[in-house]
């Protein structure tokens, strides 16, 4: 009804904040996310932000998905933080997110293959 | 085999050849995959096939090769095994038992091995493979039954006569996975926690599909991950794109507003 609702009066319709920025909403849009999907993404992203701060950290994340906190799960969530700053804003998150589940088996394989191929040559020294 | 020494080293490899040798002889029909193993060693000794079919393979067959390896040959009143004398030669049996410690199923199995010489080559593990197999199964990785097993054969394998070769490829380890997907549990298991947790799996299993699409058409995963796709839409045509779809639901609006309208003139006559 809502849904419709606005449909009809888009221009009532209140704006995310994410959809200020042009950045992140041009990257949902290469990401084939609809605008559903984003807003609800929002929301677990603000569910996963304990202490709203605004970014998420690696605790906040793996306490969310409930997985432990290993030497792999945090390696999994450094390569979902682009900038490096060991937290993940909500573009991040979303990219982060599709990123790691939209792997299928051979995507999975060959993602965890480069996480440890430390010297980016191709190749996994067996030694 | 070029020569004596040559062979000593790589006894290991050469005894699980002629574990399969001696298994297609007995009649037992070997998959293609097993019968390229085994060819390959025999040919030239291929480090990458072996270490993949070991990996994949080792604690079925290592169990079943010392088994094999011994020849039942006195028998109790009740039918079972009194006496098993070793079916090869002596070397042959220690590099078989070297296969899998799950195999010492006799402790004189286990005396063979500790005594011979041919099994004490054994490297420190400090590679990246090894690193990640610490990662993923976690620090006390070694400690465990499936990981003491998967070490004794990487150590075993990088030993000082394969040291020329003791690089994993890609298309080896893509190999090795599928084969044995037990490696890569905790990541496949983090995968479906996130799935479960963040949108549900249907979601994702779309999303999958339609990535998949796109990466075959691309000919490869790389060039489908997010910030790649976000560079291959140029930003104008998104725009246009952008501006259309725009445009579409301000048309769709002001018909249904007039729809609406029109309805409830309608209504109220």
């Amino acid at each position: 009804m809502k849904t419709v609702f606005f449909m009809i009066f888009p221009f009532l319709e209140k704006k995310a904040e994410w959809e200020g920025d042009k950045l992140s909403t041009d990257t949902f849009k290469s990401l084939h996310l609809s605008r559903a999907d984003v807003i609800k993404l929002h929301k677990l992203y603000r569910e996963v932000d304990e202490d709203d701060g605004g970014t998420i950290d690696v605790k906040e994340f793996l306490n969310f998905v409930d997985t432990p906190i290993t030497p792999f799960s945090k390696r999994v969530f450094s390569i979902m933080d682009e900038d490096g700053n060991g937290k993940l804003d909500f573009r991040e998150f979303v990219i982060a997110c599709w990123n790691y589940c939209s792997f299928g088996k051979r995507g999975l394989i060959l993602f965890a293959y480069d996480l440890y191929d430390a010297d980016s040559n191709g190749t996994m020294s067996a030694r | 085999m070029r020569g004596e020494q040559h062979r000593q080293t790589i006894l290991p490899l050469y005894a699980f050849a002629l574990y399969l040798r001696f298994k297609e002889l007995r009649g037992k029909k070997l998959t293609p995959e097993q019968k390229k193993v085994s060819e390959t060693i025999f040919d030239n000794i291929n480090f990458n096939v072996v270490l993949n079919f070991l990996m994949t393979n080792a604690a079925v067959y290592s169990a079943s090769a010392v088994g094999e390896a011994l020849l039942c040959t006195a028998r109790n009143d009740d039918n079972q095994c009194r006496r098993r004398t070793p079916r090869y030669d002596p070397s042959t049996l220690s590099t078989l038992c070297t296969l899998s410690y799950r195999s010492f199923n006799r402790p004189s199995d286990f005396r063979h091995y500790i005594t011979n010489p041919n099994c004490q080559h054994l490297a420190p593990p400090c590679s990246e493979c090894m690193a990640m197999f610490m990662e993923v199964f976690g620090e006390k990785f070694s400690d465990g039954e499936i990981g003491q097993q998967i070490m004794d054969k990487i150590q075993m394998m990088t030993s000082e006569s394969l040291r020329e070769n003791d690089l994993i490829t890609k298309s080896t380890f893509i190999k090795i996975v599928n084969n044995h997907l037990g490696v890569l549990q905790p990541a496949f298991k983090m995968q479906a926690a996130i799935r479960s947790c963040i949108m549900g799996h249907r979601f994702w299993d779309a999303i999958e599909k339609r990535r998949t699409q796109e990466a075959e058409e691309e000919g490869s995963w790389k060039k489908s991950t997010g910030a790649k796709m976000v560079k291959k839409i140029d930003t104008r045509e998104m725009m246009r794109r952008y501006k259309n779809e725009v445009s579409d639901g301000k048309l769709l609006a002001a018909v249904l507003s007039v729809g609406c309208c029109l309805v409830g003139l309608v209504g109220f006559r």
